[in-house]
């Protein structure tokens, strides 16, 4: 499973080209901006400095936007190269599997961490516009803690891309794992504890093995108001999440990699 | 080019099948909607009976905006709680006061595992209002107005907004609330009532007050007539307020009355007694000069 630093960011270059030459990205950004700024225009009780219900629109529609933006580029990745015929000259050049699949997942979260980027900016002006103060530090802790949980989510998209057959119906599940690990994660070890053995030792595992992609969750944080993360606490947070991501990545490339292509 | 002709007769058929079927469909749901519903808008068209539940959730948004975040999911377990917290006090705080040391979203308890534990500093996990911080309560005003844009009936979306409005200065606003909430639910004892607190703290128009407040009365005890557990708590509240009207223009025979009525339903009628036996010190003494 040796790895090649050079081939591996050529092929992300290859798959953050693909995704920018498609119009999803840009089709989401513009909805996102008119949206909010429709929002935005309501007068309130001759209130113009109120900017929560704004602040919470805009980061919701990023949310959802930035989740669906990475979950469909990176489940038909594999697939749409296996289905074209196209992986057998990819593989016919001195590249591993390994570095095609680390390769592709590589410019998935790069070219979603740049229009997550600009996603947040927009969110900074708006709300620095209305308040006329801006917390860099908590903006900057909730866009990288965006970012990382997206990676996670890459990582578990393409794991599901190299085992499941469709990639709408990897789409699908990947989009039901994390809506449901969002709401519920939290609460499974306290739920647990209502059941019945052996429920409570089956959700038990199941709270500590699975992913806490809330954790990353920094909404509620930026639209009240709150101080900035502890940087240690926050340090580790990243951690957990390139943790988890590395942990997904390397199942998906030990799957691809015995998985027979034809 | 045989067969298609059938397609297109079936294609016809179809067509004038749906027309008819949406006609009369039309004509049967306006009729029905008129029967519940004079004064409902284009939410109440598009929506039906799915704008009271929006509105009874943009509600519980703005009970959430009141709390800065720190809010029970379905998951935690609070004491029991019945409606909000927002409503429960900050809409009346002058006859109640708000206790924020025993707020009934306080569901704070020992973390169970070290996820809930390092979970604790990514979200809000300190309980404070949004009244503790300067202008803070300016946020949950768009939820109540969306709200009743949604549920126009939500009679606690208009007294809410119109009680944060007024501590934040603007009379203006809340008295143009309050009447939106009237022309939606003409006559409402406890939107009369807010709108004569108004004239009556804010604007001090003694005349206006007290006609508003008197109107306020005669609904409630009109609606109370064909009730069993009459809202005697705003009763309590519309007579204080008169009762005070009175006394403060030296009109104590109907101070007393007011008063008199307000000692049957009060916690504590020994208080009001002492009120009513000034007073009646106060007719003797004018009546002997």
């Amino acid at each position: 499973m040796g790895v090649k630093l050079n081939n591996i960011s050529a092929l992300a270059g290859v798959s953050m080209r693909e995704m920018y030459r498609r119009k999803d990205f840009y089709v989401v950004l513009i909805l996102t901006v008119i949206l909010t700024l429709a929002m935005g225009s309501i007068n309130f009780f001759n209130e113009p400095s109120v900017a929560g219900y704004i602040k919470e629109i805009c980061l919701l529609l990023i949310w959802i936007f930035a989740l669906v933006i990475a979950i469909t580029a990176s489940a038909r990745q594999i697939p749409s190269e296996i289905e074209n015929g196209t992986i057998f000259p990819l593989l016919a050049k001195p590249v591993t599997r390994t570095e095609v699949l680390v390769g592709k997942a590589l410019g998935c979260w790069i070219a979603t961490g740049v229009a997550l980027f600009i996603f947040y900016v927009i969110f900074a002006l708006l709300a620095a516009s209305r308040e006329h103060s801006l917390d860099f530090s908590l903006n900057v802790q909730s866009f990288l803690a965006h970012w990382i949980m997206l990676g996670i989510v890459i990582s578990m998209a393409f794991l599901g891309s190299v085992i499941f057959a469709a990639p709408s119906s990897n789409t699908t599940i990947c989009l039901v794992v994390v809506v449901a690990i969002m709401v519920l994660g939290r609460h499974l070890n306290r739920l647990s504890l209502n059941m019945s053995e052996p429920m409570r030792t089956i959700v038990q595992v199941i709270y500590f093995s699975i992913p806490h992609i809330e954790l990353f969750d920094f909404r509620n944080l930026l639209v009240h108001n709150y101080p900035a993360v502890a940087w240690n606490k926050f340090f580790l947070l990243l951690i957990y999440g390139v943790g988890y991501s590395l942990i997904f990545t390397l199942i998906a490339c030990l799957v691809f990699n015995r998985k027979r292509l034809r | 080019m045989k067969q298609k002709i059938p397609t297109v007769y079936l294609i016809i058929l179809l067509f004038v099948l749906c027309f008819g079927l949406a006609c009369d469909l039309d004509r049967w749901q306006s009729s029905s909607s008129r029967k519940q519903d004079e004064s409902s808008g284009f939410f109440s068209a598009v929506l039906g009976e799915t704008q009271g539940l929006i509105g009874a959730l943009l509600y519980l948004k703005a009970d959430v905006y009141f709390h800065r975040g720190y809010y029970p999911s379905i998951f935690d377990n609070t004491s029991g709680s019945k409606g909000t917290e927002m409503e429960k006090t900050e809409g009346h705080p002058d006859e109640h006061g708000h206790n924020h040391e025993k707020c009934e979203k306080d569901y704070s308890r020992e973390p169970l595992d070290w996820i809930d534990r390092f979970s604790r500093s990514f979200y809000p996990s300190v309980h404070v209002h949004a009244d503790e911080i300067p202008r803070g309560q300016k946020e949950i005003l768009p939820w109540l107005k969306l709200s009743a844009t949604f549920d126009p009936h939500r009679i606690e979306n208009y007294t809410v907004a119109a009680f944060w409005l007024r501590s934040l200065g603007k009379i203006n606003e809340a008295e143009e609330f309050l009447r939106d909430g009237l022309r939606a639910n003409p006559g409402n004892p406890e939107l009369l009532f807010e709108l004569g607190k108004i004239y009556k703290d804010d604007r001090k128009d003694i005349t206006k007050a007290r006609n508003i407040l008197e109107l306020s009365l005669a609904r409630w005890r009109e609606i109370a007539a064909k009730e069993k557990e009459p809202d005697t708590f705003l009763l309590q509240q519309i007579l204080v307020h008169l009762a005070q009207i009175e006394r403060d223009q030296k009109n104590y025979p109907l101070a007393i009355k007011y008063f008199e009525e307000l000692k049957k339903y009060s916690p504590n009628p020994q208080a009001i007694q002492k009120q009513i036996d000034e007073m009646k010190e106060e007719m003797s003494k004018s009546a002997a000069n």
